[in-house]
């Protein structure tokens, strides 16, 4: 469904030119959830970017369903890092969620359909009349998920999208996304700097190394489908893969 | 029972101000006491003078802010996402807006005449420059993440105009409303000190210089009134328009 | 050229003296008079050049003000011991309740048809012949309720006319000839220099209003205010009346110190119709005025010209 091939990005300032990113290959099958760590500034919201649509890359392709990507692609959702920014402030939780579909002009009925039906997903079903700035920041962040769910996307993107929530939140969200993609099997690309969150939510794990930035591995998580926060983390399995991926990202660190 | 309490505070200060007024006037020519400026301005004021003179005046007030209104948002909006654009045109336009409207009246008169359209004319040029540069900056300042949110989900062209562009900029378009209301109640007058024959403000300078002092301090009054009267009916829409803005407590912050 | 630069001499060395003078001889009196930078007030100027107010102690100062109205406001505020201003705006000063008294005759019309220095003007093309075609017409004054439309409505009396639909229009001197060549007024009221201007321009006289409005019209006067010391007053009255006498008799000095203290450039001082200055106060054309301005709208009672002119 996603393919990257030897994605590069150069960003060129005055006096400076820094290589981002200096090729990045992989793919995302259709229904598969990947999750994509690396050390810090390795440029993982730069690959993001340029996976969305937001960003033109330098060189090197970004496919959706075989098509390349040269701006945000039609039927591709992204949920930001600062949920509190990508929500429109002068409009409700029900009109937020609404409005890509009003842009992709869903009919009525099937609108509130979806609307309702996302919100309930993520268990927002009463505050639908209430306005961003009354929630609080994991439920904005649930709104933004919400949103993109309804949205009924081919492909998912999401930008540390639980980096600024605290613990106990986070937990709760991981687990929703969970649930929500084994419901919809939505294609999702999962950024973190979170080792743990990467091994416990992904199928595959990408990891990143330092910039200029390659794919240091393309790793298989097989643990068992089923994910749980105590079971799931206290399996030995799941310590060594986490092991396994941190040593990486520290080598990376050390190669720099 | 709040609601006495509310028009007493309101009125306290005004109250005692006119007070202070009684106590120090009496004295000189150009002060006279508010008992007979209240005199005056009933008899000036409410009778034919305020169809020939004060509707006029207001009408064109109203006819030069909505046309600043119209230019300034209309411009500000795609200067302030161009930064192309923004970089060529700001050097200009503050050059622009230092010049005082009353040093460019006598070029206005050569262009638009000296009746309707002039005076129109004067207000436009002063009341733009608030509202365009309030525009410019306001779009300016427009979130990005919100408008990554936009582009990722096909939110384009004139829904994107509509829905993010006007509303992220509001709070400071309105700033920019606001201030160009107060000088258009200045310009109103200026632009009828020159080559007029009719007006709220001609008639104020027109009693001044014929040392009509009692009455001249009654259009003074008239004029705060209408001020005010403006003034408040601009705070309703802006709290209308900009609910959103002050629940968020992102006017506060 | 001698003369101007003497006259130019004689008024930078007053000019730069403006603080008390510890001069022996006496105390000088220092005098601030408001008055308008025109051609109305040469004889103020002139007579300052030639030491007619040092012999009588006074050591004068001349501030430039914009019009009528603001040298009564700076007279009444103390600002001003004696000021220049029109016989309507004097007279609706005085209606108003304002303390000022006439000292002394400030600028008269010369009462000559197409010699005067005050006239109104149309266009060469105009179907406006006379002051009679003026009714119904736009025209542009200085300022509105003022001695130009009282006389200009006098103007068209006069010639057979109906002064009721006149629409006149406020217009600053300067600006007026312009207006009258873009056609924005059907005809302008000017006084010199640019009753010239206009008539350089091509513009044709169709009325000269203060020589139709009376006989020896006093267009202006100076004036104080009654708290003025009587001493000093009879005083700046003297050296008045001897510079009034002097500039009617020396015309071409009045050209010469127009440089000094006005803009106008000398080409067209030299051609411009100067007014007449009389030393006495033409009492009966001041009550003309006021009984035409009672008649306009612009007095709202009879005014007793004998309590401003003494």
């Amino acid at each position: 469904m996603l393919e990257i091939s030897a994605l590069r990005k150069v960003y060129e300032g005055p006096g400076r030119r820094v290589e981002a990113i200096r090729s990045i290959t992989f793919d995302v099958g259709a229904g598969e959830l990947v999750c994509v760590v690396g050390p810090s500034g390795c440029g993982k919201t730069t690959l993001l970017r340029c996976v969305a649509g937001l960003l033109p890359a330098s060189a090197g392709e970004v496919r959706v369903d075989g098509v390349p990507v040269t701006g945000p692609p039609p039927r591709m959702a992204v949920v930001f890092q600062e949920y509190g920014r990508s929500l429109f402030p002068w409009m409700t939780v029900r009109q937020n969620v609404e409005l890509p579909l009003k842009e992709k002009k869903v009919p009525a009925g099937r609108r509130r359909e979806l609307v309702t039906g996302s919100l309930e997903a993520v268990g927002l079903g009463d505050v639908s009349d209430a306005h961003p700035w009354q929630l609080s920041g994991g439920m904005q962040q649930r709104v933004a998920i919400a949103r993109a769910v309804a949205y009924e996307p081919q492909v998912l993107l999401m930008d540390e999208p639980f980096a600024a929530v605290d613990a106990q939140t986070r937990a709760d969200l991981e687990d929703l996304i969970l649930r929500l993609w084994r419901d919809l099997g939505v294609t999702t690309l999962f950024v973190t700097h979170d080792i743990d969150e990467a091994v416990y939510l992904g199928q595959r794990v990408v990891v990143l190394s330092a910039s200029p930035t390659v794919v240091m591995e393309d790793l298989k998580v097989d643990l068992p489908p089923e994910r749980d926060q105590l079971t799931t983390r206290s399996l030995p399995r799941f310590g060594e893969l986490r092991g396994h991926v941190y040593r990486q990202i520290q080598r990376a660190r050390d190669q720099r | 029972m709040r609601r006495p309490a509310r028009l007493l505070t309101l009125l306290a200060l005004p109250a005692l101000l006119v007070l202070a007024w009684w106590a120090v006037s009496g004295g000189s020519f150009y002060l006279p006491s508010p008992d007979r400026v209240g005199r005056a301005f009933v008899e000036t004021w409410f009778s034919e003078r305020l169809v020939v003179d004060v509707l006029p005046s207001v009408g064109r007030l109203l006819a030069g802010y909505a046309m600043a209104a119209l230019l300034g948002v209309g411009l500000g909006v795609p200067i302030g996402l161009s930064p192309r654009l923004r970089a060529t045109l700001e050097p200009v336009l503050e050059f622009f807006r230092a010049v005082p409207p009353p040093v460019l009246v006598p070029l206005i008169m050569l262009l638009a005449g000296i009746d309707t359209f002039m005076k129109v004319l004067v207000i436009v040029s002063g009341c733009v420059w608030p509202i365009l540069l309030n525009t410019v900056e306001g779009v300016r300042a427009l979130d990005e993440v919100l408008s990554d949110t936009c582009r990722m989900y096909g939110v384009r062209g004139p829904s994107r105009l509509r829905r993010f562009v006007l509303r992220g900029a509001s709070p400071q378009i309105m700033t920019g409303l606001r201030q160009a209301l107060s000088i258009g109640i200045i310009l109103m007058v200026i632009s009828e000190m020159f080559a007029s024959s009719s007006g709220l403000g001609f008639t104020i300078v027109l009693f001044q210089r014929q040392f009509q002092i009692t009455e001249m301090w009654s259009g003074i009054l008239l004029l705060g009134l209408i001020g005010l009267g403006l003034s408040v009916l601009f705070r309703r829409l802006e709290r209308r328009v900009l609910s959103w803005y002050y629940g968020s407590g992102a006017a506060r912050a | 050229m001698r003369r101007a630069l003497i006259v130019l001499a004689a008024l930078l060395v007053t000019a730069c003296g403006a603080q008390p003078d510890a001069s022996p001889g006496g105390a000088r009196d220092q005098v601030n008079a408001g008055v308008i930078a025109i051609v109305d007030t040469a004889p103020i100027h002139l007579g300052k050049a030639k030491g007619f107010f040092t012999e009588q102690n006074i050591d004068l100062t001349i501030t430039s003000v914009q019009g009528g109205a603001a040298a009564i406001t700076g007279a009444v505020s103390g600002q001003f011991q004696f000021a220049f201003a029109n016989t309507t705006s004097l007279l609706t000063a005085k209606q108003q309740g304002l303390d000022v008294k006439v000292v002394a005759n400030g600028v008269s019309s010369t009462g000559q048809q197409g010699e005067d220095f005050s006239a109104v003007l149309v266009k060469p093309d105009s179907p406006i012949r006379t002051a009679k075609d003026l009714a119904g017409k736009k025209i542009s004054v200085n300022q509105l309720k003022n001695i130009g439309d009282t006389t200009v409505r006098a103007s068209v009396r006069k010639a057979g006319g109906d002064p009721g639909g006149i629409e006149f229009v406020e217009l600053p001197f300067p600006d007026a000839p312009a207006a009258l060549q873009s056609g924005r007024v059907d005809a302008i009221w000017v006084v010199e220099p640019f009753v010239s201007q206009a008539l350089s321009q091509g513009a044709r006289p169709v009325a000269w209003n203060f020589a139709d409005a009376a006989p020896n019209l006093t267009v202006a006067m100076y004036f104080t205010t009654g708290k003025t010391d009587p001493d000093l007053t009879k005083r700046f009255t003297a050296a008045m009346r001897k510079s009034l006498e002097y500039a009617d008799a020396h015309p071409d000095e009045v050209r010469e110190v127009l440089k000094t203290y006005t803009k106008i450039s000398p080409e067209v001082i030299a051609k411009i119709y100067l007014p007449k200055w009389p030393v006495e106060v033409d009492r009966a054309s001041v009550q003309t005025i006021a009984d035409l301005a009672l008649a306009d709208g612009v007095l709202k009672e009879k005014v007793d010209v004998s309590a401003l002119v003494p």
